[in-house]
């Protein structure tokens, strides 16, 4: 309450003023329902019939805007007036890459001299089955997982600790050292992603050797009567009920969204008709942010809540091949019992706190930022006393400034975050302990019509704490950043290096004892060092009107990989031990191709393609890594059927393939996968003003398939993905 | 206003109706209970051993259980008074319908 008579009170102190501008297409023509975005104050405002937008504030010099509406090229300036505020969007056949094309702000950084990608999530809850799966359709990203509930992000064939999600600016540290430990929250609010491949995010990149994804809220609205949506889905092969709703409101200068869900899954069906037993799923989510936004300062509070209750399924005591696939599947689903959780199940609860304030003068742009996240994960088991109970929390405190000039801006900040790891019970995995990390870093920005480039570097100190290994060090690490791009007539070039440091986790210096997620018996290793890593990225991009095609190759080197590897011996005779290691050298190789095409006589046709092909050698004894993905073509077949008069205003058709490869490079320890084809569908429809309907088959042909990042594609000689499924959403916003 | 206020409460009244606690206290329930037995071939039995309830299923489960007759499983004879560790004992429910 406090809280909000402070908002109220800093309401009060603005003084009437206002930000107007108008958006055209290149014929003169005003364009309505242009999305213009205000980064900096996180606040979304739409054109008008005139093409007009207003803002009852005065915006401070050198404020992003960025304008987009689809089947045009998107734009971003740096507001330096409102006198004559005009903008002008192309018209776009193809939407191949932001570069050059799409102008986007960027939350990881500049997103021409940095390989950054962004995905809108607006519509994930009606037109994906969850989250990850959607992300994962970008080229050179996969997931790994077992069924809905557990599923995390691998990008070029890194995960885990090696991937950082960011979410409204906190890291999420939710345990996810181990596979069996999923994202830790759901598509819930969400506005879009970010996503870079490699360290290259040196603002939020210690330790993200693999990879960084910052996922942000949909961001807050002008709305004196309060708007919303209610959205609900329904999965048939996972008996998935899911409901969301969202909430948002504004008067004078504060603002305020809110969300909540509930969804609850039985076992999935996999293509011979039987059930995978314990692949069950409930969540709960809630979330609301609230902000005052004056013209020169603003305060952000968000809060999230995310519960879950995931059953792992294809759980086996000793060899994972001395059971058959008919012994974890069920022929049958009894309602009353098989939506109830049961054992093993993991139950978590994730709560997120983060208060970002930002202060703007003509000249510099200031933020501060404090967040907390807790989470608590529990692995049950035995039905009256969990195998571990443990709460790791996070504080984060991070100040940065911005100095924005003519052709370049410097980034540089500082950051503080502590980390605690604590047991609830005696019995547990990892022991008690604690990290106090201190960062710097500085980033450097120049653009220059055709040229720019980015440099940048961070430092961290991290001291790890473990008191009951008499554990007490401190790592150092140095982060860099260096890439340039180079654009000429359709040509774009960029080339990027990122040299980056991971530091040992608790996890993998102190883990001893049984994780029944995983199957396997875990033993840690105090003497771990520091992974680095150095990657090298191209990307060559050309277009037109009609065709445009990416070539992305990279190379990334990493020494000290910090590994999970067999043994051979059994704990009780019965589990697999398994050792933390470190290899000397690791080399990640490959390449990602985009191609769009959209043909010239039938506009509302788009044809996307992506080849993503990836090599990871343990150069070690030149063998392949463990847990790499296969190569994979994915396509996707739009057509938008929005201007024609189709029944039940039928607005688009989408078809969309995945061929897997055969992945024969394998470890020595390690089965191979088959090549596979997956083909969705999906039909959107608008019969309404306000109400969207989507209908989505996803395997089509019933196709029976494993992963090769399947968690339990060892399990029974391979437990299957989901057969064919028809999904029901529908969206009503008020 | 009205109906979006009706349709905002509903859709609140199902997200919060429908939260079921699971407060993970089982204590009431009763459950099949299995020892882990290591085969000679590498595999592993569970050999059944009854179903236990409340109390005993908590004393089982937190520290294992002793046999109270010789038992002869895959050719290896335990004999009575040999104690299976916790992490030997599994009282998790099977893909049984």
């Amino acid at each position: 309450m406090r809280l909000f008579q402070i908002f109220l009170f800093l309401s009060s102190l603005s003084v009437f003023s206002q930000t107007e501008g108008y958006v055209y297409d290149l014929k003169n023509k005003p364009l309505s329902q242009v999305d213009v975005f205000l980064p900096d104050q996180g606040l979304l405002l739409n054109t008008d019939e005139k093409g007009m937008f207003v803002l009852d504030e005065e915006l401070v010099k050198n404020s992003y805007i960025e304008f987009s509406k689809f089947g045009y090229a998107s734009k971003m300036i740096k507001y330096q007036n409102s006198d004559n505020l005009i903008v002008f969007l192309q018209k776009l056949h193809v939407e191949l890459d932001e570069i050059g094309i799409q102008e986007k702000y960027s939350f990881l950084g500049n997103n021409k001299t940095l390989n950054i990608e962004h995905k809108s999530l607006v519509t994930n809850f009606i037109s994906s089955t969850s989250l990850v799966e959607n992300i994962s359709q970008l080229p050179g990203l996969n997931l790994i997982g077992s069924g809905l509930g557990i599923q995390k992000v691998v990008i070029r064939g890194l995960s885990g600790l090696r991937v950082v999600s960011y979410l409204n600016g906190m890291r999420i540290s939710n345990q996810e050292w181990a596979n069996d430990h999923g994202i830790g929250f759901t598509d819930l609010g969400l506005g879009d992603v970010e996503l870079i491949k490699g360290g290259s995010a040196l603002k939020y990149g210690g330790d993200a050797v693999g990879g960084v994804l910052y996922f942000k809220d949909y961001p807050f609205v002008t709305s004196e009567v309060a708007s919303g949506f209610v959205a609900t889905k329904f999965d048939n092969s996972h008996f998935l009920f899911s409901n969301q709703f969202g909430l948002q409101w504004s008067r004078k200068n504060f603002y305020l969204n809110t969300y909540g869900q509930h969804s609850i899954s039985s076992d999935y069906r996999l293509p011979d008709k039987t059930y995978l037993y314990n692949s069950r799923l409930r969540n709960q989510s809630f979330k609301f942010s609230i902000a005052n936004i004056n013209d020169k300062l603003q305060n952000i509070f968000r809060y999230q809540y995310n519960s879950e209750q995931l059953g792992i399924p294809a759980h086996v005591h000793g060899d994972v091949n001395g059971v058959t696939l008919e012994s974890l599947t069920l022929n049958t689903l009894y309602f009353p019992e098989d939506f109830e959780p049961t054992r093993p199940t993991q139950y978590i609860n994730n709560h997120l706190f983060t208060l970002e304030s930002k202060y703007f003068t003509g000249k510099m742009k200031y933020s501060i930022f404090l967040g907390h996240f807790i989470n608590n994960l529990q692995e049950w088991e035995k039905h009256t006393l969990p195998a571990f109970d443990m709460n790791l929390s996070t504080t984060t405190f991070r100040l940065n400034s911005e100095i924005p000039f003519k052709f370049f801006d410097i980034n540089t900040g500082l950051q503080y975050q502590r980390q605690q790891n604590i047991n609830n019970i005696n019995s547990f995995l990892i022991p008690d302990g604690e990290s106090n990390e201190y960062s710097l870093y500085t980033t450097v920005d120049y653009e220059k019509k055709y040229f720019g480039f980015n440099s940048g570097f961070r430092i961290d100190h991290k001291q790890i704490i473990c008191d009951d290994y008499n554990y007490n060090q401190s790592f150092r690490s140095f982060n860099s950043s260096t890439g340039f791009f180079y654009k000429k007539n359709k040509y774009i070039t960029r080339i990027t290096y990122s040299g980056s440091y991971r530091v040992p986790h608790l996890s993998e210096l102190f883990t001893n004892g049984l994780h029944h997620g995983t199957m396997r018996f875990e033993i840690g290793d105090v003497n771990l060092d520091i992974e680095k890593s150095h990657q090298f990225d191209v990307k060559y991009q050309w277009n037109n009107d009609h065709l445009g095609f990416v070539i992305n190759p990279f190379l990334q080197l990493i020494n000290d990989f910090i590994s999970i590897t067999p043994t051979d011996s059994l704990y009780q005779n019965i589990y697999r031990i398994f050792n933390y290691t470190q290899f000397n050298e690791v080399q990640m190789s490959g390449c990602e191709f985009n191609l769009h095409y959209h043909p010239h006589f039938l506009h509302n046709l788009h044809f996307e393609q992506s080849y993503s092909f990836l090599k990871a050698l343990n150069k070690d004894d030149d063998l392949f890594l463990a847990l790499t993905p296969s190569n994979k073509i994915k396509t996707r077949v739009s057509l938008n059927l929005s201007s024609y008069n189709i029944p039940l205003s039928l607005q688009k058709f989408q078809i969309f393939h995945l061929y897997s490869f055969v992945q024969e490079n394998v470890a020595s320890y390690e089965s191979a996968t088959k090549s596979y084809n997956v083909f969705n569908m999906e039909f959107l429809f608008n019969p309404f003003e306000k109400m969207i309907f989507n209908f989505t088959i996803n395997n089509l042909f019933n196709e029976e398939y494993v992963p090769h990042l399947s968690r339990i594609k060892d399990v029974a000689g391979g437990v299957p993905n989901p057969g064919r499924s028809f999904i029901f959403s529908c969206k009503y916003n008020f | 206003m009205n109906y979006k206020l009706f349709l905002f409460s509903l859709s609140v009244f199902f997200l919060i109706t429908s939260c079921e606690e699971d407060d993970h206290d089982h204590d009431d329930d009763c459950h099949e209970c299995h020892i882990l037995c290591a085969m000679d071939d590498g595999t592993t039995h569970e050999h059944e051993i009854g179903e236990f309830c409340g109390d005993d299923l908590a004393d089982i489960e937190a520290n294992g259980y002793t046999l109270s007759v010789e038992m002869t499983v895959g050719g290896v004879t335990y004999p009575a008074g040999h104690m299976f560790s916790a992490d030997e004992v599994c009282c998790e429910a099977h893909a049984d319908h």
